[in-house]
C-alpha cells in the first residue's frame, strides 16, 4: 500500500494553509490567509491552482512567523532587486520537500493605512472556512474583493491578471458596494482601487479622493527586474548609477541564486545565465521603458 | 472490556482527490505530509471512528471483494505505520464520537 507519490501543488498549497494556521496559533499569532484557494472558494475568481500560500500577519509578528516556520525547516528566500526590496512587504519561505513557497506578508501594496490598523480592521471582519479539513481565517468577502481587485490592478499588462479583474467585476453584486467603499476608505486603499470603484460605478463619492503613493506607482510600474533596475538606475544619484548598472548586468551569484535555487556554479553555468539574462533584459527592455515612462507620468 | 476504534488525530490535515482515491495527509507536529493512494486511500477513508480493526477489515474486504485475511497485513501494516506518527489514534468506541 501506499508508495512514492508526488504531493501535488494544489494539496500543497492547502496542507501548507493548515500547517501555517497551525504553527501560527501554537505561537499565539494571528493570521489570515489572503489571495489563493480562499478566494476561489468565496466565488471571486474562477479555479486556479496557487503557487503559493499567502498569508497576512501584523506587521510586530512578521519576524516570529518567520523564525516558527524556520523551525518546521522552512527556509527564507532572500528578495532581489535593491529597488524591489525598498518596497518589501513580504516575505518568501520554501521548503525542499514541498512544491509550494509561503509568503508572509506584514502589509499590502495599495492599502495606505498603517498596517497594523489594517491589519485590526480585516481580523475583525474575518469570516473561516475550511481547507485540508480544518477551518482558516480568511478575510471577509468585501476584503477578499479588495486583495483580488489590488492584486491584479498591480500587473495588468498580465492577460491572467486581466482575465481575473473582469472576472471579478462581474462577481461583485451591487449590495456588497456599500461595503467595499467603507472598508476601501478605512484601508485607505481608495486612490490604488481607483480603477475598480469606477468599474464598478462607484468612484464619485467624495470620500474616495486621494492620490496613489510613490509604492504604488512603483509596484504598478516595476513588475520584472528589467524594469525595477531600470527605475533604480533612474532614480539612483549619478554617482551611484554606474554600480547599480554593473549590478543590473553582472548581479552577484547569491542574486542570480535567488531566482534560481539549481543555479550551475561552474564558470560556464554562470556565463550561460548571465547571457541568457542579457537576452531577456534586452527584449524586454523596451516594454520596461515604456512602462516606466507611463508610470512616472501619472 | 471496551471495543477499540481508530480514528484520525485532531491534529491532522488533509486533502483529499474528488474520486476519493488519494489523499495527501499531514499531521501538524510533523514536516511533510505522506500520500496514501488506491487501497491506503481506502484505508483512511475508512478511519472514521465507528469501526474496530476487526470490522475495518472486513469493510475493506467486503469493498474490494476479497476476503479480510488476504487484506489483513496491509491494513494493519498502514494502521501501525499511521499510529507510530500519531496521525491516528486508538480509543473507545462510545469516546469522542460526533
Amino acid at each position: 500500500m501506499g508508495g512514492a507519490e508526488t504531493l501535488h501543488q494544489d494539496e500543497a498549497v492547502l496542507l501548507a494553509t493548515a500547517l501555517v494556521d497551525y504553527v501560527a496559533a501554537s505561537g499565539g499569532l494571528h493570521v489570515l490567509f489572503i489571495k489563493g484557494p480562499g478566494t476561489t472558494m468565496m466565488g471571486l475568481r474562477g479555479h486556479h491552482v496557487s503557487a503559493d500560500v499567502d498569508v497576512l500577519v501584523r506587521p510586530e509578528d512578521l519576524d516570529r512567523m518567520v523564525d516558527l516556520l524556520g523551525g518546521r525547516g522552512w527556509l527564507e528566500r532572500p528578495s532581489g532587486v535593491t529597488v524591489v526590496r525598498r518596497y518589501s512587504h513580504s516575505r518568501t519561505l520554501y521548503h525542499p520537500q514541498w512544491n509550494c513557497d509561503i509568503d508572509v506578508h506584514d502589509r499590502f501594496p495599495g492599502m495606505e493605512a498603517s498596517p497594523g490598523s489594517a491589519f485590526d480592521a480585516l481580523w475583525r471582519d474575518r469570516h473561516y472556512l475550511v481547507m485540508a479539513a480544518r477551518p482558516v481565517p480568511v478575510p471577509s468577502i468585501p476584503a477578499a474583493v479588495i486583495f483580488q481587485a489590488l492584486h491584479s490592478l498591480r500587473a495588468m499588462d498580465d492577460p491572467r491578471h486581466q482575465r481575473e479583474y473582469s472576472g471579478l467585476l462581474q462577481r461583485v453584486d451591487v449590495s456588497m458596494h456599500q461595503d467595499l467603499v467603507d472598508l476601501s476608505v478605512e484601508l485607505q486603499a481608495t486612490a490604488a482601487l481607483q480603477p475598480l470603484l469606477a468599474d464598478l460605478g462607484i468612484a464619485d463619492l467624495p470620500a474616495l479622493q486621494g492620490t496613489v503613493s510613490e509604492e504604488w506607482r512603483h509596484r504598478t510600474s516595476a513588475q520584472g527586474p528589467g524594469t525595477a533596475y531600470l527605475v533604480s538606475l533612474i532614480e539612483s544619484p549619478w554617482r551611484v548609477k554606474p554600480l547599480v548598472l554593473a549590478r543590473a548586468v553582472f548581479p552577484s551569484r547569491q542574486t542570480l541564486r535567488e531566482r534560481d535555487l539549481y543555479l550551475d556554479d561552474s564558470i560556464s553555468g554562470l556565463f550561460r545565465t548571465h547571457v541568457s539574462r542579457w537576452r531577456r533584459g534586452l527584449a524586454g527592455l523596451p516594454a520596461a521603458a515604456r512602462k516606466t515612462k507611463a508610470s512616472r507620468r501619472r | 472490556m471496551t471495543e477499540q476504534v481508530w480514528r484520525v488525530s485532531s491534529d491532522v490535515a488533509c486533502v483529499h482527490s474528488a474520486d476519493g482515491g488519494r489523499v495527501a495527509v499531514l499531521h501538524l507536529e510533523q514536516h511533510v505530509p505522506v500520500i496514501l493512494a488506491g487501497t491506503a486511500a481506502s484505508v483512511w477513508n475508512a478511519l472514521d471512528g465507528t469501526r474496530t480493526e476487526k470490522e475495518l477489515i472486513e469493510f475493506l474486504a467486503h469493498e474490494y471483494a476479497t476476503e479480510a485475511r488476504t487484506i489483513h497485513g496491509d491494513v494493519m501494516g498502514l494502521i501501525h505505520t499511521l499510529s507510530s506518527t500519531g496521525t491516528i489514534t486508538s480509543s473507545p468506541r462510545d469516546e469522542g464520537a460526533s
